[in-house]
C-alpha cells in the first residue's frame, strides 16, 4: 500500500445532469452511440436543452492520512462529486485519478437481505465492498465486536433496529481497509455513543494512512475529522482550503442565500412592511458581532388608526429553533397607530449571538388578543459575522454566548461574587 | 493489508474500451460476489414460505399437469414420443427453466438492486449471473425431479445424457448475452421487463416443451428451440437428430454473448445514473 503519496487527484472536474427524464434518456443513448462509434466525444461541453451542469470545474488533490470536507447546501453536487469519485458516475469533463483500493460509506449496509441473519450479511455486504472470503473470516469477530449487537447476529436483520442495522453495516465498511474512504452523511446516524466510536475508527483509518473524503452537513463533526475543506457552490468550488476557514466560509455563503427580501404580507389595513437592521448611531447595518447592540427598525402602515396596538417579534437561530420573543404590550410600550402608520425600534443589547443567520419573525395584533392585524415571517435575518468559534467550536459553539467565567471554589472567599 | 499491486483507476469523460481480456480479468476477481449474491437469493427466496424449495418444482408439474390434460381431451395433436407425454415436457420444462428464468431475473437484477448500483461500485455483471446462477439453481432442481419421473416410468436414460450439461453451456451463453443486454434495457426503460414476460408467453409456443418440434426452419433457426431439441436427444435418442441446428445455436451463442457483455460494459453507467 503506498503511504503518504497522492490518493487522489481531481482535475476540472464536470458532470451534466438533464431535468427531464426522457431527455436524459435520450442523450444518453445519443452520447453512448457516439462514444461507441467516434471514441472520445469531441464536445461534451455544450450543454442541450435542460441541462445543467451539476459540477464545473472542481479540481483538488488528496495525499495518504489527509482528510477533506466537502461542504454545501443540498444540490451543490456534494453527492455527485462521491459518485464520480467512487467510479459510479461518469465525467462530463475532466479527470479523476484514485490509487488503491476504495472503500465507500455512502449506502450502509448495501445489499443487506432482510430476511438473512446478520452473519449472512455480512459476507454478502463485505463481498459488495471488495473483500475476500478469507479477509471477512479474519475479520469477522472484529466486524461483530464494533458492531454490538451480541445476540442478533443470527436473527434475520428485518427483526434489526435501525441503529443495529447501521451499526452493522458501518462495521463492515469500516473494516475495508481503503486507500481512500469516501463517507456521505452517514456519521449522523446511530446514537451518540455510536457516533463517536465511528469518529475515533475514521480517525484511526485516517492514522493508518487512509485518505479520506468526507460529507456531512454537520460542521462540529466535519472539524473532528477533516483538515481542509471543500465548499462547492451550484456545482462550482466557492473555496478550498483549511477546515476552520471552509467552515466559515460555508456559513457566510448559507447567509446570502437566506437572506431575501422581506415577505408581502397579505393585505391587512395595519401591515408591517419593513424591518431593517441599524446600528447604535442609527445606520443601516446588515452585519453585527456578537456582544453588539443591535436595533431593528420596524415600519407599519396602516389605513386606520389602532389603539393600544401591541408588536411581538420572535427571534429564531439558524437551526430553526425559537430563542426568544419581545413585546411591546410586556414592555409597556403604548403603541397607538395613526394612518399613515409609524416606525418602531425594537433594541437587542448586548446581543449574545454567535456566528450565523438569525431570523425575525414578527406579529402586529389590536388590544385583544384575538385581534391579529399581520403577522410576516423571515422579515430579515440578523446575520452575526464574527468572532469564529475555535477549531473545534467546543466552549462558543451553537447560538448562544452566556456571560460565564471559571473559577476555583474558595478562590474568593465562600460564596461567589455576582 | 490490501491488495498486493497499488491499483490506478482513471475516470474521464472518454467511453471506456476495455479489452476483453480485461473483462474477463474483472469478472473472474468478482467470482466471489457472484457466489455471495447468488448464495443470498437462494436461501433468502424461500425462507419465509411454507412450501419452501416446493416452489422450485410446482409450477412445472402444474404445467404438465394442464397440458397432459388438454393434450388427452386432444385440444392439440401430437405425433408420437420416444418417452410418455408428462415426461417429455418436464424435461422440456428444464431446457425452458434456464432460458426463460434466466432471462426474468437478469432483465429485473440491476433495477431490483436499486440504491445499490446507484451508490456503490461493484462490477454489476456480478448481479445478472448471479440471477441466471438463480434460474440454473431452480433448474438443476427440476432436473432432480426429472430423475425420479423417468424412474417412476421406468425409463433408461442414453448414456449421452451425461453430455447435457455440454448441451445447455450454449443456452447459458445465450442467456447471458441476453441477460445483460435486458438488464440495461430495464434499467432505462421499465416496458422491457414485462414485454418480455409477454414475448416469452408467446416464444413458449415456438420451442418444443409441451409440443412436438416444429419440422423444418422453425425450429432449425431457433436456437433456443434447437437447443431443446439437442437436451431432449441426448438423454432419450443418444445422437443429436439436428446436428447442424445445434452447431448454428452454438454459433449464434457465441455471438450473442460477447456483444451483450460489451454493450452492458460500455452502458452500464447511464443505467447507474438514471435507476
Amino acid at each position: 500500500m503506498t503511504r503518504g503519496g497522492g490518493v487522489l487527484r481531481v482535475e476540472a472536474l464536470g458532470k451534466k445532469f438533464c431535468r427531464s427524464l426522457k431527455r436524459s434518456m435520450w442523450y444518453g443513448l445519443v452520447d453512448l452511440a457516439r462514444g461507441t462509434l467516434l471514441g472520445a466525444p469531441a464536445s461534451r461541453q455544450a450543454l442541450r436543452t435542460d441541462e445543467f451542469w451539476s459540477l464545473r470545474d472542481v479540481g483538488f488533490e488528496l495525499a495518504a492520512g489527509e482528510c477533506l470536507a466537502v461542504m454545501g447546501a443540498n444540490g451543490a453536487g456534494k453527492s455527485t462529486l462521491l459518485k464520480l469519485v467512487s467510479g459510479i458516475l461518469r465525467p462530463d469533463a475532466g479527470r479523476i485519478e484514485a490509487r488503491g483500493r476504495v472503500g465507500s460509506l455512502i449506502e450502509i449496509g448495501a445489499g443487506f437481505h432482510p430476511l438473512l441473519t446478520g452473519r449472512e450479511n455480512i459476507f454478502v455486504n463485505g463481498a459488495i465492498l471488495g473483500m475476500g472470503r478469507r479477509e471477512i473470516e479474519r475479520k469477522f469477530d472484529s466486524i461483530v465486536e464494533f458492531a454490538e449487537i451480541g445476540d442478533f447476529l443470527d436473527s434475520p436483520v428485518k427483526f434489526y433496529s435501525s441503529g443495529m442495522y447501521v451499526r452493522l453495516g458501518f462495521a463492515v465498511a469500516a473494516h475495508t481497509e481503503p486507500d481512500l474512504l469516501l463517507v456521505d452523511e452517514v456519521l449522523a446516524v446511530g446514537d451518540l455513543s455510536f457516533r463517536m466510536r465511528c469518529f475515533r475508527r475514521v480517525r484511526e483509518l485516517r492514522e493508518q494512512g487512509t485518505a479520506i473524503l468526507v460529507v456531512s452537513h454537520n460542521h462540529a463533526d466535519l472539524a473532528r475529522v477533516a483538515q481542509r475543506a471543500l465548499v462547492l457552490d451550484r456545482g462550482t468550488a466557492h473555496f478550498l482550503g483549511g477546515i476552520r476557514e471552509g467552515t466559515s466560509r460555508y456559513r457566510e455563503l448559507l447567509l446570502e442565500e437566506k437572506v431575501g427580501p422581506a415577505a408581502a404580507g397579505p393585505r391587512s389595513p395595519a401591515r408591517i412592511v419593513r424591518a431593517s437592521l441599524v446600528d447604535p448611531d442609527g445606520r443601516p447595518r446588515s452585519a453585527f458581532r456578537t456582544g453588539e447592540d443591535i436595533g431593528l427598525d420596524i415600519e407599519i402602515e396602516s389605513s386606520i388608526p389602532v389603539k393600544d396596538a401591541r408588536l411581538i417579534v420572535k427571534l429564531e437561530s439558524p437551526e430553526g429553533a425559537v430563542l426568544g420573543s419581545f413585546s411591546s404590550a410586556w414592555s409597556d410600550f403604548g403603541l397607538d397607530v395613526s394612518p399613515p402608520g409609524a416606525v418602531v425600534r425594537l433594541v437587542l443589547r448586548e446581543a449574545p449571538l454567535l456566528l450565523g443567520s438569525y431570523g425575525v419573525h414578527m406579529s402586529l395584533c389590536g388590544a385583544a388578543a384575538e385581534d391579529v392585524l399581520d403577522r410576516v415571517r423571515d422579515v430579515v435575518r440578523i446575520r452575526i459575522s464574527g468572532p469564529e468559534p475555535g477549531p473545534v467550536g467546543f466552549g462558543v459553539d451553537d447560538s448562544i454566548l452566556f456571560a460565564h467565567r471559571w473559577e476555583r471554589p474558595g478562590d474568593a472567599g465562600d460564596g461567589w461574587a455576582p | 493489508m490490501a491488495q498486493p499491486a497499488v491499483e490506478l483507476r482513471v475516470y474521464d469523460h472518454a467511453q471506456p474500451h476495455d479489452s476483453f481480456a480485461q473483462m474477463g480479468r474483472e469478472l473472474w476477481e468478482s467470482r466471489e460476489l457472484v457466489w455471495r449474491f447468488l448464495v443470498r437469493d437462494i436461501s433468502a427466496r424461500y425462507r419465509q414460505s411454507l412450501l419452501g424449495w416446493a416452489w422450485a418444482i410446482l409450477p412445472a408439474i402444474a404445467t404438465t399437469l394442464v397440458f397432459s390434460w388438454l393434450r388427452s381431451q386432444r385440444v392439440f395433436a401430437m405425433g408420437d414420443l420416444a418417452i410418455p407425454y408428462p415426461a417429455y415436457v418436464l424435461l422440456g420444462m428444464v431446457s425452458w427453466q434456464i432460458f426463460q428464468g434466466g432471462l426474468g431475473a437478469a432483465a429485473q437484477s440491476l433495477t431490483q438492486a436499486g440504491n445499490l448500483v446507484a451508490k456503490v461500485r461493484f462490477p454489476h455483471e456480478s448481479l445478472v449471473l448471479a440471477a441466471i446462477g438463480g434460474a440454473l439453481f431452480d433448474a438443476a432442481v427440476r432436473a432432480v425431479l426429472v430423475g425420479i419421473v423417468f424412474a417412476a416410468y421406468g425409463i433408461v436414460p442414453a448414456p449421452t445424457a451425461a453430455l447435457l450439461p455440454l448441451v445447455w453451456l450454449p443456452l447459458l451463453l445465450l442467456v447471458a448475452g441476453l441477460g445483460f443486454g435486458l438488464a440495461l434495457a430495464n434499467g432505462l426503460v421499465r416496458d422491457v421487463s414485462n414485454a418480455l414476460s409477454v414475448a416469452l408467453g408467446l416464444f413458449f409456443f415456438l420451442v418444443p416443451v409441451v409440443i412436438a418440434a416444429p419440422a423444418g426452419w422453425l425450429t432449425d433457426l431457433n436456437p433456443v428451440a434447437s437447443i431443446i431439441v439437442a437436451a431432449h436427444d441426448v438423454v432419450v435418442v443418444g445422437h443429436l437428430t439436428r446436428p447442424l441446428a445445434f452447431a448454428g445455436a452454438c454459433a449464434v451463442s457465441l455471438v450473442v454473448l460477447p456483444a451483450g457483455w460489451w454493450t452492458f460494459r460500455a452502458a452500464e453507467s447511464l443505467v447507474a445514473e438514471r435507476i
